[in-house]
């Protein structure tokens, strides 16, 4: 296998950048380019896909820079470093679908550059990440606006004029990957992030050790778990559904510490919003697109935890089962099941109670998208829940084709969610909405008495 | 001594391949097994089904007098059972973790815990993820035991210990099964631990159980005969699961020793040697 098919590896990865890479295409096409907000979009879209590549494929070269046996395998990095270029040669084609926007190509080209240093030095120190993402936060939701012709200097032109230094500092970082040298808890940590799976990163961080995990990722997992330990050293007796949940518990279990690190967040937003209020349509757009992806995001993730988790400890919860303290197989399952619908309404109602929050600071006339994001939630919790339910419940190793739904879904409801609130429509009374309502609420249905008329299979999948 | 265990056409395939083929299997109390079989012959595939952990395509198991589809309360109390791999909850603490396990329990010794703890050091503040493989393996023996089952039954336990925790695991097994009512089933690769505690061998091959005797027996009955004879070509050894001729030689591993036949021969002037082999030896012969 050649180092790019190992860089790249995972056809769900691929297909994934392929497909981004082909809706800039489309939307190169048939967006007014001479509409400066359309070419924004396009820009924007290339360089998100390319983050999302150079990303993941970085956590990759990262690894192979430390290899072991790379100082004795025949001309390694200089194999190593041609890959990289490769990528990154073909990660700088993707802006070919700006032209004949040359400017903006080549500014674009420079924003590409500049994510590919700043990737690199996040994988020596992960606290840029810190930085980075508060000035995304800030400048994403900014109420300037992105198509004054002052925003289009600084952003694309000056850019433009820099490519040359950018590509030089760039190629330089390229030459000396042989000299890269990582702390050994971080390579424990890329080497989790680097399976490019949702299910086989999710199941790792539970089994990384501890050393090698963020101190903000571990501090996330003790508080998110610390009541079911408080639990644990009283001599109290436990009931069996607790002692159920805790067994179905991960480390990536959203907990106290996941709540209010999304509670924190959804203040900052309020305040923020308070500060700055929203002036353009463009801010306005990116806080709706933001704001949709936020709570479909939380209901998704929540779900593909849950299932991920349980759907790894089946053999656990095989021999569990087998305990003297369930009384047969059905009762067992019944509270798997509980434990389950537990920990997704408590998700859906902070999507819900937080929704409302953020929607009446800042929106002037928030009712119709309360219930459209109502609509939009419970839609999301019918389906992801009905997915894990049906993804559990089978013998078969199911996780690839859930996740899959699950990614297809979670994509096609952000742009609902965008769409119905541009074009001033209410979901709850279309008849495409309720009919998707009413199958989703049908699968939920389907599954949930699937489970109850024959005990899931817990048996471990290969 | 009434049977623990009761296997009857048993089968287990997974996608095409077939694992366990209509095994059949009688386990009586009291019986300390050693469970043999090669990498993937099916061991923790047998284990899993008779527990029901991973269900099998047909046949039926009983265990404790009970369908083991529908083992009642007071039946699972009575099973102890330390799987291959440690899938502990890995963020709790060792001590938490004991803890957990208890609640599932009516009968708990606290003292055994306690003692074993001690004796084999572990910390019990530190963490399930923080522990070192043989440490882990250490406290899934612990929480099997502590609820003292009748019935127990390990895969592969000693595979992740040190020479000392195996020593000490081993004899542990020793001391429970002095008690006559304890059942025990271990699987290893390990033939030597298997000999010094085991009063039982099962070799499990091609998914089946192709050879089940007390170890004196297994030890006695299956061994290496050489015929050195004028006519080597006419010389057919009986039991024997394979024979070879070198010159005058006629070898051959045999799992019965036909005493009349070795009378007959040695009369005919035939010279008949009969060599005991070690429990590796014929565990690689039997599963050749």
């Amino acid at each position: 296998m050649s180092i790019i098919n190992t860089l790249t590896k995972g056809w769900l990865f691929r297909i994934f950048t392929a497909l981004l890479l082909l809706t800039a295409i489309v939307f190169s096409f048939f967006w007014d380019t001479s509409e400066k907000q359309s070419t924004y979009g396009v820009a924007i879209l290339i360089l998100f896909i390319n983050f999302y590549l150079l990303g993941l494929v970085g956590y990759r070269v990262a690894l192979l820079t430390q290899h072991t046996m790379a100082k004795v395998i025949p001309d390694y990095y200089l194999q190593l470093k041609g890959a990289v270029k490769k990528i990154l040669l073909f990660s700088l084609l993707t802006t070919l679908t700006l032209l004949p926007n040359v400017t903006m190509m080549l500014g674009t080209m420079t924003w590409l550059l500049v994510i590919f240093l700043f990737l690199a030095i996040s994988y020596l120190q992960p606290s840029v990440w810190l930085v980075f993402s508060a000035s995304i936060f800030a400048v994403t939701f900014s109420s300037f606006d992105f198509t004054l012709a002052e925003t289009n200097y600084w952003l694309w032109q000056v850019p433009a004029y820099c490519l040359p230094v950018f590509g030089f500092i760039s190629y330089q970082v390229i030459n000396r990957l042989d000299r890269f040298k990582m702390r050994p808890e971080l390579k424990v940590r890329y080497s989790t992030y680097s399976g490019l799976s949702m299910s086989s990163s999710f199941n790792s961080i539970d089994k990384m050790p501890e050393k090698a995990r963020p101190k903000l990722q571990q501090w996330i997992i003790d508080n998110n778990l610390v009541m079911f330990r408080k639990l644990l050293r009283s001599d109290k007796k436990i009931s069996k559904l607790t002692l159920v949940d805790i067994a179905s518990s991960g480390v990536n279990r959203f907990g106290k510490a996941s709540f209010f690190g999304w509670s924190t967040t959804v203040a900052l937003f309020c305040l923020y919003q308070h500060f700055f209020p929203l002036s353009t349509n463009t801010a306005d757009d990116f806080y709706m697109m933001f704001f949709a992806m936020f709570s479909v995001g939380i209901n998704a993730m929540g779900s593909t935890i849950s299932f991920f988790t349980l759907n790894e400890r089946k053999e656990y919860l095989a021999r569990l089962r087998l305990m003297p303290l369930f009384n047969n197989e059905q009762e067992f399952s019944r509270l798997v099941l509980k434990v389950f619908f537990i920990n997704q309404g408590k998700l859906l109602l902070f999507t819900l109670v937080s929704s409302t929050l953020v929607i009446s600071m800042v929106w002037s006339d928030p009712t119709k998208l309360l219930v459209n994001t109502l609509v939009i939630n419970t839609v999301s919790f019918c389906f992801f829940s009905a997915l894990v339910l049906f993804g559990l419940h089978t013998k078969k190793q199911v996780k690839t084709i859930i996740m899959v739904i699950m990614m297809i879904l979670f994509i096609l409801l952000i742009p609902v969610a965008v769409i119905s609130y541009k074009e001033n429509i209410h979901l709850l009374i279309s008849n495409t909405t309720q009919g998707v309502m009413v199958i989703g609420f049908v699968l939920l249905m389907l599954a949930l008495a699937k489970w109850k008329f024959k005990v899931p299979s817990w048996q471990k999948l290969s | 001594m009434t049977t623990t265990i009761q296997i009857s056409k048993l089968s287990k395939s997974y996608k095409k391949q077939q694992v366990l083929t209509e095994l059949d299997w009688s386990i009586k109390q009291g019986d300390v097994i050693g469970l043999l079989g090669k990498n993937g012959a099916g061991k923790s595939t047998l284990i899993n089904a008779i527990l029901n952990i991973n269900p099998a395509d047909s046949g039926s198991v009983s265990l404790l007098g009970e369908d083991n589809k529908v083992l009642t309360s007071a039946t699972k109390a009575r099973i102890g059972y330390v799987p291959q791999q440690n899938d502990e909850i890995t963020w709790l603490t060792v001590k938490e973790l004991i803890q957990f396990k208890k609640q599932f329990y009516a009968h708990w010794n606290d003292s055994k815990v306690a003692e074993l703890i001690s004796r084999w050091e572990i910390d019990t503040n530190k963490k399930m993820s923080e522990l070192s493989v043989g440490q882990g393996q250490r406290v899934l023996i612990i929480l099997a035991l502590a609820h003292e089952p009748d019935l127990m039954i390990f895969d592969e336990p000693a595979a992740a210990l040190d020479p000392a925790g195996r020593r000490d695991f081993l004899k542990e097994i020793v001391n429970l099964a002095a008690d006559e009512n304890k059942t025990i089933i271990f699987s290893t690769h390990i033939t030597t631990d298997l000999e010094r505690v085991a009063n039982k061998v099962a070799i499990l091959h091609q998914g089946k159980i192709c050879h089940f005797d007390d170890l004196d027996n297994v030890k006695e009955n299956v061994v290496k005969v050489s015929v050195i004879s004028d006519q080597p070509n006419k010389i057919t050894i009986p039991y024997a699961i394979n024979t070879f001729q070198d010159n005058h030689q006629v070898n051959g591993v045999v799992t019965q020793v036909d005493l009349q036949w070795k009378k007959e021969l040695e009369s005919q002037g035939h010279q008949v040697d009969i060599t005991p082999m070690s429990l590796e030896d014929i565990f690689l012969e039997l599963t050749a």
